[in-house]
Parts: C-alpha cells; sequence; structure tokens
C-alpha cells in the first residue's frame, strides 16, 4: 500500500485552503465587529437613538444566523468555493452601498438585512464543510485556524476601519472594506479555494492514490455509522440534539456576556475602562485558547473537551456569584477567555466526525442558528432580569446552570460510538486514531 | 433594559463602543502615530495576508505539477 499511497512532498494543498478561508471569516468577522466604532458618529449624523442603531446590529445577529442553513444547504449541493465567493460579492457590494446611507432605516436594511445575511454565506457553516473535506487527522487544529481568523479579523480591521473614520470619513471607512472584499478577497477565493482535495487531484489529508486503490474514498470509508447526506436524519439520532443543546448554550452565555459584562462592571462601581481592559484580556487570551483547543482535539476525544469547556465556562459564571466583583471581573476575563471561541471548531468538527461531510454545511447552519436565537434570547433575558432584580446575580446564576448541562450533555455524547474517526474501513471494532 | 449591541466578536458581533474608545485611546498613547500611518500600516498587513496566500499557493501548484511530471515516466521520454 506504501508503493501506492504516498504522501504529498510538498505542503499540502489543504493549508491553502485554510489560509483563503482564514482571510475570508478574517474580512467576515472583521467587517461586520468594526459596526460599533460608526456608532456614536451614526447618532450625531442621523439623529437616531442608540437603540434604533442597534436594531440593524440586533437584526444582524438574528439574520446571520438564519441566513447560515440556507447558505449552508448550498454548500452541501454546489460546494463551498461558489456559494463562498458569490456570497462574498454582495456583501462587499453591500459594504459600498453603505457609504450612501443617509438615515437609520436605511441603515437597518443594509446592514442589518443585506450584509448580516450574505456574511453568513462566508462564515462557519460554509467554511467549516471545506475544511472537513479537506481535513481529517488534524481536522480540529485546521477548523481553530479558521475560527483564530475571526480573532484577527477583530484585531486588525475593527481598528484599520475606525482608524480611516478618524482620517477620511466613515463612507470612505465603508468603501475601502467593500473593496478590500471585491479585490483582494474574491480574487484570492477564485484562485486558491477548492471545495474538495478531488478537485486538485488529492485525497483527504494530502494523500494521493490512484482511483482504483479504493473501492470508495477516504471519508466515506471512514464515516460513521450515523453519516448521512440528508440533514433531516440527523434529527433522529442523540448527537444533533447533544451538540445543538449545547450551542444554544454557548450562544445564551457568550452574547449576554458580550452585551452585559461592561453594564454589570460599571453596576459595581468598577469604571467602564477598567471592565474595557479585563474584556480586552478575554479577546486576548481567547485566540490562544481556541488554537490550543483546537490542537487537542486532534490529540483526544473532541466531546470531552468540549465538555470541559462548557464546565470551564460554567466557573467563570460561577465566578460572578461567588466572588468579590472587582476579583470576578478578572477571573470571568481569564476563565471565560479561554474557552469563549473553543467551543467553534470542537463543535463543527464533532458534526463533521459523527454526520460526515456531505450534509455538514446544512447543520452547521442549523446548529449555528440555534446559537444565535438562544444568544438573541439571552440577551433580552438578561435585561430583563436586571430591570426587575436590579442585579444580575439570578441571570449570572441561570447562566451557570445552563454551563453545568451544556457540559453534561457534550459529555455524555457518545464519540467511539457514532464519530468516524474511531473508525478505519472494513473494521468491524471502533478504533482510536491517535493519542486516545 | 441594555440596547441589544452585541460587541464583541464570537461569531461576528459588533465591537463594543466603550470598549473600542478605550483601545484607541491605548493605540494612540502607545504608538503615538497619526491616523493616516495607522492607516497605512494595518492596511499593508491586510493587503499582505491574501498576497502572500496567492503567491505560496501558486508556488505550491507550480511546485505539485513538477514533481508530478519528474515521476511519470510516460512524461520524461515524450
Amino acid at each position: 500500500m506504501e508503493n501506492l499511497i504516498r504522501k504529498v512532498s510538498t505542503a499540502y494543498y489543504g493549508w491553502y485552503v485554510i489560509a483563503a478561508l482564514f482571510f475570508t471569516i478574517f474580512i467576515g468577522v472583521g467587517v461586520r465587529g468594526s459596526y460599533g466604532v460608526f456608532v456614536k458618529t451614526w447618532e450625531d449624523e442621523f439623529g437616531a437613538s442608540v437603540t434604533l442603531i442597534s436594531v440593524a446590529a440586533s437584526l444582524g445577529w438574528l439574520m446571520n444566523g438564519a441566513s447560515q442553513p440556507i447558505f449552508g444547504n448550498l454548500t452541501d449541493r454546489y460546494g463551498g468555493r461558489p456559494v463562498i465567493i458569490l456570497s462574498m460579492i454582495p456583501m462587499g457590494l453591500g459594504a459600498i452601498a453603505m457609504a450612501f446611507v443617509t438615515n437609520a432605516y436605511m441603515l437597518i436594511f443594509m446592514y442589518g438585512f443585506v450584509i448580516s445575511f450574505f456574511s453568513g454565506g462566508i462564515m462557519f457553516s460554509t467554511g467549516g464543510p471545506v475544511v472537513a473535506a479537506w481535513f481529517r487527522a488534524k481536522r480540529g487544529t485546521a477548523m481553530s485556524i479558521l475560527a483564530a481568523g475571526g480573532s484577527v479579523g477583530g484585531l486588525i480591521l475593527v481598528p484599520f476601519a475606525a482608524y480611516l473614520l478618524i482620517q477620511f470619513s466613515w463612507q470612505t471607512a465603508w468603501v475601502v472594506m467593500g473593496v478590500i472584499m471585491l479585490a483582494l478577497g474574491v480574487p484570492l477565493l477564485i484562485l486558491v479555494l477548492k471545495s474538495r482535495p478531488e478537485d486538485m487531484g488529492l485525497q483527504q489529508d494530502g494523500y494521493t492514490a490512484p482511483r482504483d486503490v479504493f473501492a470508495t474514498p477516504p471519508q466515506e470509508a471512514l464515516s460513521g455509522p450515523l453519516a448521512t447526506d440528508r440533514w433531516q436524519d440527523s434529527y433522529s439520532s442523540a448527537p444533533m440534539w447533544q451538540l445543538s443543546m449545547a450551542y444554544v448554550v454557548c450562544g445564551i452565555t457568550t452574547a449576554s456576556i458580550s452585551v452585559h459584562y461592561v453594564r454589570w462592571a460599571v453596576d459595581q462601581d468598577i469604571s467602564a475602562g477598567k471592565a474595557a481592559i479585563a474584556f480586552g484580556l478575554l479577546m486576548g487570551i481567547n485566540a490562544i485558547g481556541v488554537l490550543t483547543i483546537g490542537y487537542l482535539s486532534d490529540k483526544m476525544p473532541r466531546k470531552t473537551l468540549l465538555g470541559i469547556v462548557y464546565l470551564i465556562r460554567s466557573l467563570a459564571f460561577l465566578s460572578f456569584l461567588v466572588l468579590p466583583a472587582g476579583v470576578a471581573l478578572w477571573a470571568f476575563a481569564i476563565i471565560g477567555g479561554a474557552s469563549w471561541l473553543a467551543t467553534v471548531p470542537l463543535t463543527t468538527s464533532l458534526t463533521a466526525d459523527v454526520y460526515g461531510v456531505k450534509a455538514l454545511g446544512t447543520l452547521s447552519g442549523l446548529i449555528n442558528l440555534a446559537h444565535q436565537l438562544g444568544g438573541a434570547g439571552a440577551v433580552l433575558a438578561f435585561g430583563i432580569v436586571f430591570d426587575r432584580f436590579d442585579t444580575y446575580d439570578p441571570a449570572f446564576f441561570g447562566g451557570f446552570l445552563t454551563l453545568l448541562a451544556a457540559g453534561v450533555i457534550s459529555l455524555s455524547i457518545n464519540e467511539r460510538k457514532y464519530s468516524g474517526r474511531y473508525m478505519k474501513p472494513g473494521d468491524t471494532v471502533l478504533q482510536p486514531i491517535e493519542g486516545d | 433594559m441594555a440596547a441589544p449591541l452585541a460587541p464583541v466578536a464570537h461569531h461576528s458581533e459588533s465591537v463594543d463602543p466603550t470598549l473600542w474608545s478605550w483601545i484607541q485611546h491605548q493605540i494612540d498613547v502607545t504608538t503615538g502615530l497619526s491616523a493616516a500611518a495607522i492607516v497605512i500600516i494595518l492596511g499593508v498587513v491586510i493587503v499582505a495576508i491574501p498576497v502572500i496566500v496567492i503567491v505560496a499557493a501558486a508556488r505550491s501548484k507550480k511546485h505539485a505539477q513538477s514533481e508530478s511530471r519528474s515521476s511519470d515516466p510516460g512524461d520524461q521520454s515524450a
């Protein structure tokens, strides 16, 4: 077999695909993330309230979630390459059109609907299936690099937009971001991105083999018993529900903290600046955390790591309840930061391992939709709790309990039974691949 | 009730204006650079990423093609 199969001696082309998708997520998260930079300017220029301008952001949150199953399904049908490219183009045009917005309602339409809808086509529900098609042994690492693209996009593109605003105008900033998508992002995708390794005459993980060696492609031979090309089938099995429920909790606990963390700190007589520093620390730690977790997930069971991540985050919520506010601020930043983005590569990789890659786009989109709905509900719920009780403690306790449940649910996933990762072609006895 | 403006980049949420004001102040104090200089520096980084990836991928494809040709006896004889 070694004479027939050889590892590609040059760098595996899949890593270039990852690099292209990294830049795609970098743009997607960076452009949407930069919205907050313009809020004060729009308040003055449009004479609109923060609440009205926030409606666009909230709609954008939901629209992004709603569009992901649609684009994910298109990815399953036509491959990631055309879907991602054809999403990047209208998103870029939408960013340029933002420069011509003259009131808050146009803002709600352009950002809340157009940009946010098409940004769903360049996110994890379309990028994830491409990564899963190219990688199996290092799927967790590859997914984590994709997720880290979002962190880096926030770190670079958001300041870039802000300083464009200072140096020129907010209109110029949006035109430049649109041009970046159209003049850099689209050519990069056209020249580099391939939906599947077979498009390059390669096999998953960089193996090359004559077509007649395998009766079926490797990913099919290594699929678990629940692998399907119909997304509907997944809902008749436990792992889909387990992953979705846990990801709802991820949405609940990240969105609520995103909105209420600084406000909680101010309510505790901690300065907004100090809270902002702590939140900045959280964001810095999450980029390191996601890469570490992604690497580790290729060495040990992903469900174990996923469960640990949720349980660690539950400790971060517990710190709000049991520690003095000044200590809890930093404890949450450090503990919460380590788990912040780590759920993304673990959940997408585990979904691919269990259900295969044929319906992964739709499945990832549906799981992401669950995440966004949970987040939207939690943001409102936390606000209602604070208004009624004049404290966030009941909401934090609720977050703690849901995270405990998510941890237990994740740990209860029968990965060894269902994941294709533990199977080899022709095996009747399940075997671990590596490090397990 | 708090305005529902999600401020961090977990799943592409918008940056919090308070957090951004602080970050911007720190960048200004730490670097002492003008806005134009920061735009140029970050712009170069943003442009460099896709350019480097395109060039590296093209070289990889070229290398793979030449390697494929050299390992194929039919091609050599031709």
